[in-house]
């Protein structure tokens, strides 16, 4: 190197880099591409306590977005992982102009994460701190985001965590709501952000969200935090903020009892009916607001066209007025005399009136409550009249009986807790039964009814225990009243909405019937049932994936496995089924339920295999019903009917209760022409389903075979009143009504058979016959050799409908 | 792309949960957290200070000792650092603005540190080099904190690839690099020599410095990207480090 002096480290350094830049080019300056799958992210947007937003650019689509990464504590991460997906994809089914795109969610190293379309602008946050726009423009703003909200909560969805930071305004003026079905993993859940570490702003909380509990978050939740951000609009801060310093639970305290002061002591110039609608979106009873935010945003917009809104108008002088309202007791007599003193006496008497009036409503509402045995709600009632007229002594008598049921509520509920504590083992007991080689239903029933009456005491003593209901529901499932379990479960779920448990159970009920619906009739009749399949695993789905959002224990976990096992037999997807069983039977290996994941591989599979999967079902648990009836229909395809029949037999001794399986017991003594033992099994699978369609049918026709005419019409009739889009019932009540000459009957009959299912090629055959005996050749002609033309070419019929067609013929020359 | 090219922050990297890094720590309200983040800044940085208030201000090794812990700790208590913005210049210039301003009042924040019995949260490592500093050599006065600086950011980026190498079980490949590009002696080694002393091809010696050079330079602009605010501040602050 020609230099006089050494080289410095520097120097040496710097030199190496010279040479590698003549190697590779300069350095690039541009931030690395750092790739979230098809997103380069390019720079951070922001950071708050739970996630941080990047501005990113999706390579795929060539368009900016916006990426949500959350931070998860580990104490939470995969139950919310899989919560935030779910949540986060119904989000995405959200689209409105004043919502933000949810484009897609993901996760990366662990951490979920949510791709949202880029709002250019500021969040209405920085706005309001900032004052930047007019009282007008931010109306209209908080209007629109409204609108958008409004979106949401007609399609069920709740925001849950409405703040102004929630809210971008757009460079065009434009407002998005964002972060919809994120509230629960964002940190407004009051059960994660208490032992969480980031305490959500509860500022904008409503109280039944404070309160947490049984409350559940409805559209007027959102309604409430509209109304204190238009608070917050009006007053300069948001309702119940203060300055000086307090606790959280101060504030929740504030948020639940106290009133919020009304925006026009804050700020003189707020006009009375956006105060009017602000402070009735603030009610602490939910039903005392707007019922949700599109109502609200009506009023906004009410407002700023001029028209006087809805709710109830407030005037000057107000001090007067709450100086009155303060001491109304002591006044009240004297009311009118101070009212004239302060020269504002109309005013005044007709605000006492309205709060008087309000104060009844609540007080009304109350009592309502109470009369329901919705005493919490009762209770907050009650309080909310008391912070508008301490001393309503009407309130404060509801609120002493209020809290004196709560409390008794808490005993009986107590009480009953330990009867569901005596009654379980029962159920347990009987459950491992099921397992039992020698099961009995007599033996069943009887262990079963040990445990369920203390549960049965248990529920009559505390009704709103959706535990009660769960565990009613499993042993009226254990015993086969599967009518029974469901509406328990339901019950289960109206109490407690996340309560997994019985939405799984209920999940997998609902399919087994679809499964049992599935097994029976010809492909034609399943086809006709396929409406009634799809319902149930369409409701299915929906229990089961509010279920797997929610915590769960191990049990859950394999049924829920088991039951997107069930939709996947549903969704005809044979690999995916077979994949989930094998994973199913390694993770639960051991387990009790385990067979049910063969019987669902058996679903799928055909001849020797279905066999096989039965088998081992049956081996872990030989009298199970469910599998008996699915090996009996696989036999009673390939005739072996000894072997179905024995089948059947055991699965109605072990569980008399199953309508299909005497349906396809009646089958199998039908096909091998026992006409009397199929008629009772049709019979007794009516009498436990009655809007068995196709046991009507069926018995209908074996009713005409047996010459009973009249009997084979009515149960068609009943079949088609079960199933209107039954064509073979309509068919087979046309042939009855044909053999008792009744010719216009019959083809009334065997259109409507034809309109449901045109390719129908007995029904053609036989509309013809009807035809042809009231003399209308030309038609009768015309069915035959359409008959013909789309009956397959083995049609059993073929040959006489041929003889037929040329008899016709004859006649029409 | 080479081995040791970076995407989504590079080979085992973090994803970066902030941009902002030890900044954002730095910036943290709680000085609990702040303080990792302190004591990692003054294990980088403490050096270029020191030779700055050794040559600028003409202070003493004992002197620019004390007053460099004094300096860390004023940061620290005083909380400069939050009132950061990139948008204003990088980390570099804003230290430098603070260090002047801190000088001047060195006196009474020496008085106060002593008189609090602060502890010490500088370990000033690596001290026989200060002590050695040549002052007559470290060039004009402005230069010193840069030039230091400087060394600063490369020793730290190339500390980071040394680790991360070493975990992918690849750590050899530095043995090359710091025989050339951080040979301290006189005469840098040939290609030829380096190739006999570590069994190696020449063509295996270009390849490995190229991969080296190349992952601690994206190192380097890492850490540059953080201390500024634009792709234009970037090229400002990389041509001034390392600019011809």
């Amino acid at each position: 190197m020609p230099s006089s002096e050494p080289e410095g480290p520097l120097e040496r350094f710097r030199r190496g880099f010279r040479e590698y830049e003549q190697e590779s080019g300069p350095p690039s300056f541009h931030p690395p591409d750092i790739m979230l799958g098809r997103y380069a992210v390019e720079a951070s947007l922001g950071e708050g306590a739970s996630a941080t937003v990047y501005r990113a650019t999706d390579r795929q689509l060539g368009r900016a977005v916006a990426i949500k990464v959350l931070r998860l504590s580990d104490e939470f991460g995969s139950q919310l992982r899989a919560r935030f997906e779910r949540e986060a994809r119904a989000a995405a089914a959200l689209t409105h102009p004043n919502l933000v795109v949810v484009h897609d969610v993901g996760e990366w190293g662990g951490r979920p994460y949510l791709v949202m379309e880029l709002v250019e602008g500021a969040p209405l946050d920085r706005l309001l701190e900032t004052r930047s726009l007019t009282r007008d423009r931010m109306l209209r703003v908080l209007e629109k985001a409204a609108r958008g909200v409004a979106a949401a909560h007609e399609r069920g969805i709740v925001h849950r965590d409405l703040k102004p930071s929630n809210i971008l305004v757009g460079a065009d003026g434009e407002p998005k709501v964002a972060d919809f079905g994120l509230a629960q993993q964002m940190g407004s859940d009051a059960r994660l952000t208490r032992t969480g570490s980031t305490v959500g702003t509860p500022l904008y909380m409503a109280p039944e969200q404070i309160r947490g509990g049984g409350g559940k978050a409805t559209p007027r939740t959102d309604v409430y935090a509209l109304g204190a951000i238009l608070y917050e609009m009006l007053a300069g801060r948001p309702p119940f903020a203060c300055k000086e310093e307090v606790t959280i639970f101060e504030l929740y305290e504030r948020i639940l009892i106290r009133e919020p002061v009304p925006p026009s002591r804050c700020m003189s110039d707020v006009p009375s009916d956006l105060e009017s609608v602000c402070m009735k979106a603030l009610e602490k009873v939910p039903e005392l607001r707007y019922a949700d935010a599109g109502e609200f945003a009506d009023e906004l917009a009410r407002h700023l066209a001029g028209e006087p809104v809805r709710a109830a108008r407030l005037s000057a002088p107000k001090k007067t007025y709450r100086w009155v309202r303060r001491r109304w007791r002591g006044i009240a007599g004297t009311a009118a005399v101070a009212a004239l003193l302060l020269g504002s006496s109309a005013w005044i008497l007709g605000r006492i009136v309205r709060d008087r009036a309000r104060v009844r409503e609540l007080v009304r509402r109350g009592d309502a409550r109470a009369a329901q045995g919705r005493h919490q709600d009762a209770r907050d009632a009650y309080r909310a009249a008391l912070a508008v007229e301490e001393g309503c002594e009407e309130a404060r008598a509801g609120l002493r009986q209020a809290e004196t049921r709560l409390r008794e509520t808490a005993a009986a509920r107590k009480e009953a807790e330990e009867l569901l504590d005596r009654g379980r083992p029962g159920l347990d007991e009987a459950f491992l039964y099921l397992y039992d080689a020698g099961l009995s239903y007599d033996e069943l029933v009887r262990r079963v009814d040990r445990g369920q009456a203390l549960i049965e005491e248990a529920v009559k003593k505390a009704p709103d225990l959706r535990m009660g209901h769960y565990l009613l529901g499993r042993a009226w499932e254990l015993k086969g009243w599967h009518d029974r379990a469901e509406a328990c479960w339901k019950k289960a779920i109206e109490l407690d909405y996340d309560f997994v448990p019985a939405r799984v159970s209920l999940a997998r009920l609902l399919l087994v019937r679809a499964d049992l619906a599935a097994m029976c009739g010809s492909l034609e009749e399943q086809q006709e049932a396929l409406p009634e399949i799809q319902r149930l695993v369409r409701e299915a789905g929906v229990h089961v994936d509010i279920a797997a959002t929610r915590k769960r224990d191990a049990d859950d976990e394999m049924l829920i496995e088991l039951v997107a096992a069930m939709r996947e037999v549903n969704n005809r997807d044979s690999a995916a089924v077979r994949a989930r069983v094998a994973s199913a039977v390694s993770r639960f290996a051991g387990r009790k339920g385990l067979e049910e994941f063969h019987w669902v591989e058996a679903r799928v599979s055909e001849g020797r295999e279905k066999l096989e999967c039965l088998e081992r079902a049956l081996d872990l648990r030989p009298r199970y019903p469910m599998v008996l009836i699915e090996r009996a229909v696989a036999r009673l395809a390939v005739s072996d009917l000894d072997g179905a029949l024995s089948d059947l037999d055991t699965a109605i001794l072990v569980n008399p209760r199953i309508a299909e399986a005497y349906y396809d017991r009646a089958l199998a003594h039908d096909a091998r022409g026992a006409s009397a033992a199929a008629l009772a099994d049709y019979s007794r699978a009516l009498e436990l389903k009655p809007t068995f369609s196709m046991a009507y049918n069926n018995r209908g026709v074996l009713r005409s075979r047996m010459q009973d005419l009249d009997g084979a019409i009515a149960d068609c009739s009943e079949a088609i009143a079960s199933n209107p889009r039954l064509a073979s019932a309509y068919y087979n009540r046309g042939n009855a009504r044909r053999e008792r000459r009744e010719w216009e009957a019959a083809c009334a009959d065997y259109d409507e058979a034809l309109r449901i299912r045109s390719g129908f090629p007995e029904a053609l055959y036989n509309r013809a016959l009807a035809r042809a005996n009231l003399g209308r050749f030309d038609e009768a002609t015309a069915d035959v050799e359409k008959a013909l033309a789309i009956a397959p070419s083995g049609w059993p019929t073929r040959g006489e409908a041929e003889g037929v067609l040329a008899r016709l013929r004859m006649e029409r020359r | 792309m080479g081995m040791l090219d970076t995407s989504l922050g590079g080979l085992g990297k973090e994803f970066p949960a902030t941009t902002w890094g030890l900044l954002s720590q730095l910036r943290d309200q709680t000085p609990a957290a702040r303080h990792p983040a302190y004591q990692e800044l003054c294990r980088r940085y403490w050096k270029p200070v020191y030779c700055h208030l050794r040559v600028c201000w003409s202070k003493s090794n004992e002197d620019a000792k004390d007053l460099t812990q004094a300096f860390f700790l004023w940061l620290f208590k005083d909380g400069a650092l939050s009132r950061y913005d990139r948008q204003r210049g990088s980390l570099r210039r804003y230290l430098k603005v603070l260090l002047r301003r801190f000088v001047g009042h060195a006196e009474r924040a020496l008085v106060r540190l002593k008189r609090g019995g602060d502890v010490c949260i500088l370990s000033l490592e690596d001290l026989s080099s200060a002590d050695s500093l040549d002052v007559g050599r470290v060039g004009p006065s402005e230069e010193v904190f840069d030039r230091e600086w400087t060394l600063a950011v490369v020793a730290e980026a190339v500390k980071r690839v040394r680790e991360r190498l070493t975990k992918e079980g690849r750590g050899g490949l530095m043995l090359v690099y710091e025989a050339y590009d951080l040979c301290e002696d006189a005469r840098q080694p040939t290609y030829a020599e380096l190739a006999r002393r570590f069994d190696l091809t020449e063509g295996q010696v270009r390849h490995q410095l190229h991969e080296v050079r190349g992952a601690v330079r994206e190192e380097i602009l890492g850490e540059l990207r953080q201390m500024t605010s634009s792709e234009q501040d970037l090229r400002e602050e990389w041509n001034a480090l390392f600019g011809a």
